[in-house]
């Protein structure tokens, strides 16, 4: 029965949705296009459901350390947990009690999470000059490749790139117009027959990791 | 009936029966023999290291959805985050894993459990592993958090990723972590260069599970991805020199 309840029955599920999909993709009939649709009306509904699991995990974590006045993996943790969860009881309770239309809950919004959230797309660009950093030390032949084209765009970028060295425009628009997106393309290529062949294992039940695997399967 | 991309059906059906000739190849003992990718076999590196370490391996999930194009990412990470949960739990450590999609969390808790049981070590997982955060933003936060008072040995970060991925990658230098990176979504993909220790370039994300599986069909689907890869290179070189010679006309073949 556990073998029926974790494989089988997911991957015929598996199975069947993508058959439906891809008729619908290349044979454009009614009932292709219903139940089509109707899969993917399925697949939003459920991810939306699977929102209350988010808030299950969250207080999985932070109820225990309220409650056992737990000092891990930090000092006074409890009391950051605590936090937490009175902040997202403060939002669901505003968010039902007003709507998350409502001024109330646009001011706790833009007033709390905004500035907050703000703040840490800004450290972003800190992260970005280290890592700026690190690529333009030159480990090995590879990263040459990375660092020679990195540090022509970037005198282009800067006003001054072209005014003490004219021909860095042209070589730049080079790259950009023919090195770059062919490289890329190559990319975008095996990428794609890629996601198409590990698609197609998850057709023929071969891709396993997504599915929890007995013991016995997995030779244990 | 009226039939559309006609041109991608004939090579997903011409692709269904390379697969088919491959697997009958492998049957036979003729398994294609797949080339060493270091950043795979450094998965055990980085487990082995984080067991030294007496610390906790953590392997984020990242922030691109399931259910549209990049799901084949999200596949193959859910097959290398259980290859990762089955070395931690063999040998005896924690394995932490992030995500802020919601519906992420029933397939992560289902696999890690599977693996940390089959192993023996139930009480090395629960649902507290999994740190769910409600958006990118929180998740940066939350994983600098779990670097500083955590300390993985060790981070994973096999996946599609999107803007998070900087942040993720310098949060995890420097927090000393023995880092694989690696994504199937080009724009990101330089971030994984620089900074870890280990990087996989796009389709290499999408044969592991073939690279870590011992079954010879499922090796043979390598095999196939080559052939098919093959034809396209083969495809593009025609028909530039058919528009090159002036029937351009025939490129719309491509797009039918």
């Amino acid at each position: 029965m556990s073998t029926v309840y974790r494989r089988t029955i997911p991957i015929a599920l598996t199975v069947l949705i993508v058959v439906v999909l891809s008729l619908k993709n290349f044979f454009p009939h009614p009932i292709f296009n219903y139940w089509g649709n109707t899969f993917q009306t399925w697949s939003t509904l459920i991810a939306t459901i699977s929102g209350f699991l988010g808030a299950i995990v969250f207080l999985a974590y932070h109820v225990p350390k309220v409650t056992t006045r737990s000092d891990a993996p930090i000092q006074h943790q409890w009391l950051y947990s605590l936090s937490s969860v009175s902040i997202m009881v403060i939002f669901i309770a505003v968010g039902l009690l007003f709507g998350y239309n409502s001024s109330q809950y646009q001011w706790l919004y833009g007033t709390w999470y905004g500035p907050v959230s703000g703040l840490l797309n800004a450290v972003t660009a800190f992260f970005a000059l280290s890592a700026i950093y690190r690529s333009f030390r030159v480990r090995n032949l590879e990263s040459l490749f990375l660092v020679v084209p990195a540090l022509i765009i970037l005198l282009y970028d800067a006003p001054i790139g072209v005014t003490l060295f004219p021909p860095i425009g042209p070589i730049s628009e080079y790259i950009f117009a023919y090195i770059g997106p062919s490289a890329f393309r190559g990319f975008i290529v095996a990428a794609s027959a890629g996601t198409l062949i590990l698609s197609i294992r998850t057709v023929l039940g071969l891709e396993k990791g997504y599915l929890a695997q007995e013991g016995e399967e997995r030779g244990a | 009936m009226v039939v559309k991309h006609i041109f991608a059906l004939i090579l997903s059906l011409a692709l269904f029966v390379i697969l088919w000739f491959t697997s009958q190849q492998a049957s036979q003992g003729k398994v294609p023999k797949i080339r060493k990718i270091p950043g795979l076999d450094a998965i055990e590196e980085a487990v082995g290291r984080s067991v030294e370490m007496g610390r906790p391996v953590y392997y984020p999930m990242g922030c691109a959805g399931f259910g549209n194009a990049q799901t084949g990412g999200k596949m193959a990470a859910l097959s290398l985050i259980s290859y990762s949960a089955e070395l931690c739990a063999e040998r005896g450590i924690k394995l932490l894993t992030g995500t802020n999609k919601t519906s992420m969390i029933p397939m992560l808790d289902d696999v890690m459990t599977q693996a940390y049981m089959a192993h023996n070590a139930p009480e090395l997982h629960d649902l507290s592993d999994i740190r769910w955060y409600p958006s990118q933003m929180a998740y940066v936060a939350g994983t600098d958090t779990i670097f500083k008072y955590e300390k993985p040995g060790a981070m994973i970060m096999i996946d599609t990723w999107w803007a998070e991925a900087l942040a993720f990658c310098e949060i995890g230098r420097r927090g000393g972590a023995f880092m694989i990176g690696g994504t199937d979504y080009r724009p990101y993909m330089p971030y994984f260069i620089a900074t870890c220790d280990y990087a996989l370039i796009g389709e290499e994300i999408f044969i592991a599970s073939a690279y870590i599986s011992d079954e010879p069909t499922v090796k043979a689907t390598v095999f196939a991805e080559d052939i098919m890869k093959f034809i396209i290179i083969g495809l593009t070189i025609v028909f530039t020199a058919i528009g090159l010679v002036g029937f351009s006309d025939a490129l719309k073949w491509l797009t039918m």
